[in-house]
């Protein structure tokens, strides 16, 4: 059953600069006890996307339009105090590079206790009880919670911060990047832990991430996002397999397989574009090489291409079959 | 003819744990950081070695070792027949640097941000007098920034890092190796911190270098699959020694080492109808600075057994110019051949 | 870089008071000949009516006690206040930049002996000391300048050397290593642009704090009798028993115009360190870079020029 319905998402920065649209009416479903992978390259939109969604977007940035529905509420649309009462506790966010925004002057339990302490009126002496059962849940030894960030290794913090974001039981869990910056064997535990809490919770997961691999591994479904765009939208069989946006394709054939190390990796040319020089047609024309006359004028629609697969591009056509 | 450009041996970088007062009159002994406890290894003209590992690993230190930019406790580091440390304490230090360069993983932090693209490039040319003047040295930071694949390249002359993305800063800084035509040249993770989509721009650039100029490269990385792309031959660190090395494709085929295996496992597969089961070690890496007694791998490792925290393993010749150092695999006693089976995928040659 | 510094400054509105404040008032003392309706050095032809006389026509400000008009004083005092002032930063930036440089850059023994020198000279109070050495070597300009100059350069040091430790680790600084270039070409071309924003944010700082120093010598007696400065002013104003006859004409332009440099020196100052300072409205958003490189530019907010995230 779907849990979290984002529809018509957009969102702008306000700037002495001017005014630039960094999420363009994104639209996707999360089903309950699925993981959603929400791909792309830096810069693409999806940080601020789900920013938007936790309504933590930073002052220049306004929601101009949209909804996201959790469990029918539209989260767009709360007041600050209502939104309170949700953030954490039926959606949470693991943020990029969070296991380096650690207080160091604290011990890692009491950071943990804050949010159980300040969201869900746990009294004192459960609060304890509930540190020492979330950093079990997440693999660190719970004796471990009197010791400061510093004494943790980087993945120890990284289960510490997904502790803290499990702390109020939420529904659903977005984790930015999770595994940047981590070695590739604690990439690989950090995958399987989520793996498995999303198993014995039934949580429901957005990953962000540029990292195709990790998507791969572990996520149901998957929206790539283009210059603050979707372009393609499916579950993950599908989209690794039978991509229908050309911008997908590039992606997939950009990322080394180990199975034929020495296949040509193939970069996309150009850069992503720059927000404030957003080409008029179809976002990702200047360096699509299947690229028509129309696609530089034309903004493409969500195609559908087959029941649950979506492609933005003027070139998708339904498959047969 | 295939020169040895450079030769390692026994390198071992040990650094002092900084002592409290307290300890230092409790007489505790003095204890050591073992960054880098014995690596020994060649290269050739024009070959590509990687060097992978994951953090604590020692293979930053080794690569800045043989730049002469960190001095070695224990060993030697010649390049082309030179002793780096002798070079590095003798007026001809400036030709080692102009020889041999280092690339850097952070493409954001490795360029001073208040010089232009053609100043970070000419740097070099005026620090070891290569060019006849300014219009010389334009000309040649245009090649550079060229060969780097900035072009036209007189539109990022004038340009500040701030105005360039991750990539081209990354190519900047090549350019700025380039142009003192080095022997050597040490890319320390340089695309880790690059999109993926851009990656394989910089890593086919890395490879044209080598074709077209014939530079001699350490590539070092935590990831294997960008290894098997770049390089000739591979060798695989952990806790500062070498467990495995040889040609890429024998030790990616056939990885014989247990944490090779590992390595090899957990590489991410980009197609989930081939996820398979993978060799997921618990822990991490711990600090080298009480190291494991016998085999350094062995509290993580799936097949000890009690030999191996007893006895540490050598590198051992299995044929095919590839070793490895396990005492499950070395030679042919009764373990011989491949007594690990290996988890998840073989890897197709 | 300095394009974009003056873009951001010139929104700073505190800021561009400052440095009017301080521009105007350099310009009264260097056009002091020009704009003061007396010169103070003129023969005295003062009746009783003028012995600290309060303001009337000719004499807004008043007269002192010898009947020289006050605001042709104060005028004439801008000079050698700034003077001091200016000078003495100099020597202060000129020996803490030189000083924390070294330190910073060099590391090991040398950096321990020369913090503990710092450390030595920044622990004994600077007045006092001042007061002494000045009472041993003599009055006048050149002692003041140099008392104050010699005595306050530490705060600078340590300030530099912080920068220049946090700079020297950073990795564009490794790579200018690595490409051979030497030590002095590192400290010039690579750290010094890097800190030269704070070292000017602390610099107009100690400007104040010397023409400060410069006033305080001076009431108390200790300044170059043969000069007027606003502090000079004031001394005398004192020992004439301006109090006494309630003659606030003559006390209160002094102490107003070292207010109105301090001011400025200040404003000037906090606009220059917010600049200097990149605050980081939106951590979160840190590695991606076109982001945050967006959200530099906000209204209200920080440079626009974009530099490295912090962290």
């Amino acid at each position: 059953m779907t849990l979290l319905q984002v529809k018509d998402l957009t969102v702008e920065y306000h700037t002495d600069a001017g005014i630039f649209r960094a999420v363009e009416h994104l639209n996707f479903r999360l089903e309950q006890g699925k993981s959603l992978g929400l791909v792309g390259e830096s810069g693409c939109g999806k940080t601020t996307a789900v920013l938007a969604m936790m309504r933590l977007l930073p002052e220049a940035g306004r929601i101009v339009g949209g909804e996201a529905r959790l469990d029918g509420t539209d989260l767009l649309r709360l007041s600050p105090t209502e939104m309170r009462e949700y953030r954490w506790h039926k959606i949470s966010m693991v943020f990029q590079g969070a296991m380096n925004a650690l207080n160091p002057v604290r011990t890692v339990g009491s950071q943990i206790e804050e949010p159980l302490l300040l969201h869900e009126t746990t009294p004192r002496n459960r609060a304890k009880e509930e540190v020492a059962r979330l950093l079990d849940l997440v693999g660190v030894s719970p004796s471990r919670a009197n010791q400061y960030p510093h004494q943790f290794s980087g993945g120890m913090r990284q289960r510490a911060m997904i502790a803290m974001a499990l702390a109020c039981r939420p529904r659903v869990v977005i984790t930015d990047e999770p595994t940047t910056a981590l070695d590739v064997m604690i990439q690989a535990q950090i995958l399987d832990l989520l793996q498995e809490l999303q198993a014995e919770l039934n949580l429901s997961i957005i990953m962000v991430t540029h990292d195709l691999g990790v998507v791969a591994e572990l996520c149901d479904d998957v929206l790539v996002m283009y210059g603050g765009r979707m372009a393609e939208c499916a579950d993950a069989d599908t989209i690794f397999n039978q991509p229908a946006h050309p911008y997908t394709r590039r992606l997939l054939l950009a990322f080394p397989d180990i199975n034929d190390p020495r296949a040509e990796l193939a970069s996309i040319p150009g850069f992503p574009p720059p927000l404030d020089n957003l080409p008029p047609g179809c976002r990702f024309e200047p360096r699509c090489d299947a690229a028509t006359a129309a696609c530089a004028h034309e903004i493409p629609v969500d195609v559908e291409v087959a029941p649950g697969h979506r492609a933005s591009c003027l070139l998708a056509r339904p498959r047969k079959g | 003819m295939n020169d040895l450009v450079l030769e390692v041996n026994h390198l071992r970088k040990l650094y002092p744990v900084s002592q409290g007062i307290v300890d230092s009159l409790r007489r505790l002994p003095q204890r050591w950081v073992h960054a880098v406890d014995g690596i020994s290894f060649t290269l050739k003209r024009g070959e590509i070695l990687a060097l992978v590992g994951e953090s604590g690993s020692g293979k930053t230190t080794v690569g800045l070792c043989t730049l002469g930019l960190v001095e070695p406790t224990e060993g030697h580091i010649l390049l082309q027949g030179e002793d780096v440390v002798e070079l590095v304490h003798s007026r001809r230090r400036q030709e080692l640097r102009r020889q041999a360069q280092l690339i850097f993983q952070d493409p954001y932090e490795s360029l001073n941000p208040r010089q232009t693209v053609l100043r970070a490039v000419a740097e070099p040319l005026q620090v070891h007098h290569l060019a006849a003047g300014k219009a010389d040295r334009v000309e040649k930071v245009t090649v550079a920034l060229e060969d780097a694949g900035l072009k036209p390249a007189s539109t990022f002359l004038h340009r500040y890092p701030q105005q360039l993305s991750g990539g081209q800063r990354q190519r900047v800084v090549i350019a700025s190796a380039l142009v003192m035509n080095p022997l050597y040249l040490v890319a320390d993770e340089p695309v880790s911190m690059l999109d993926v989509s851009i990656r394989a721009e910089i890593l086919n650039l890395l490879l044209s270098l080598r074709d077209e100029h014939n530079i001699t490269m350490l590539y070092i990385t935590h990831d294997l699959a960008s290894a098997a792309y770049l390089a000739d031959r591979v060798a695989v660190m952990y806790l500062g020694v070498i467990v495995e090395i040889g040609p890429a494709d024998v030790v990616l085929n056939d990885p014989r080492h247990p944490y090779t295996q590992a390595l090899m496992s957990v590489i991410p597969v980009p197609n989930p109808r081939r996820r398979h089961k993978r060799m997921v070690l618990q822990g991490e890496t711990p600090d080298p600075i009480d190291l494991p007694s016998g085999c350094r791998f062995h509290p993580r490792c799936p097949e000890a057994n009690h030999i191996c925290s007893e006895v540490e393993p050598r590198l051992e010749d299995l044929g095919e110019d590839h070793q490895a150092a396990c005492l499950l695999v070395s030679g042919t006693g009764e373990n011989g051949q491949s007594a690990i089976p290996v988890m998840g995928e073989k890897v197709r040659s | 870089m300095s394009e974009s510094f003056w873009r951001s400054f010139v929104r700073k509105k505190a800021g561009v008071l400052g440095l009017t404040m301080l521009v105007s008032i350099i310009l009264v003392g260097i056009l002091a000949p020009w704009i003061a309706p007396f010169d103070p050095d003129d023969p005295i032809t003062a009746t009783s009516a003028d012995v600290m006389a309060p303001p009337r026509a000719g004499h807004p400000l008043g007269q002192d006690e010898v009947g020289r008009d006050v605001l042709s004083l104060v005028i004439y005092g801008t000079r050698i206040s700034l003077l001091v002032g200016f000078a003495a930063s100099l020597i202060i930036v000129l020996l803490g930049c030189a000083i924390g440089l070294v330190a910073g850059y060099a590391g090991g023994w040398v950096d321990t002996l020369l913090m503990r020198i710092t450390d030595g000279i920044l622990v004994i109070p600077a007045l006092p000391l001042m007061l002494v050495i000045i009472a041993v070597a003599g009055r006048g300009i050149t002692n003041v300048i140099l008392v104050i100059g010699l005595l306050t350069w530490t705060y600078m040091a340590r300030t530099v050397r912080a920068q220049v430790l946090s700079v020297r680790e950073r990795q564009f600084v490794l790579r200018a290593r690595a490409i051979g270039v030497s030590h002095l070409g590192i400290v010039i071309f690579h750290i010094l642009p890097q800190i030269l924003p704070v070292i000017f944010a602390s610099a107009t700082l100690d400007v104040s704090y010397a023409i400060l120093s410069e006033a305080s010598l001076s009431f108390l007696g200790l300044g170059d009798p043969t000069l007027v400065s606003w502090g000079s002013i004031i001394n005398r104003a004192f020992l004439r028993g301006a109090v006494a006859k309630g003659a606030w004409w003559y006390l209160v332009p002094p102490g107003m115009a070292l207010a109105w440099v301090t001011l400025g020196l200040a404003l000037l100052s906090n606009a220059v360190q917010e600049i200097v300072n990149p605050r980081l409205g939106a951590h979160h958003l840190f590695d991606e870079r076109k982001m945050v490189l967006l959200l530099r530019r906000r209204p209200s907010g920080p440079e626009s020029s974009p530099q490295e995230p912090s962290g």
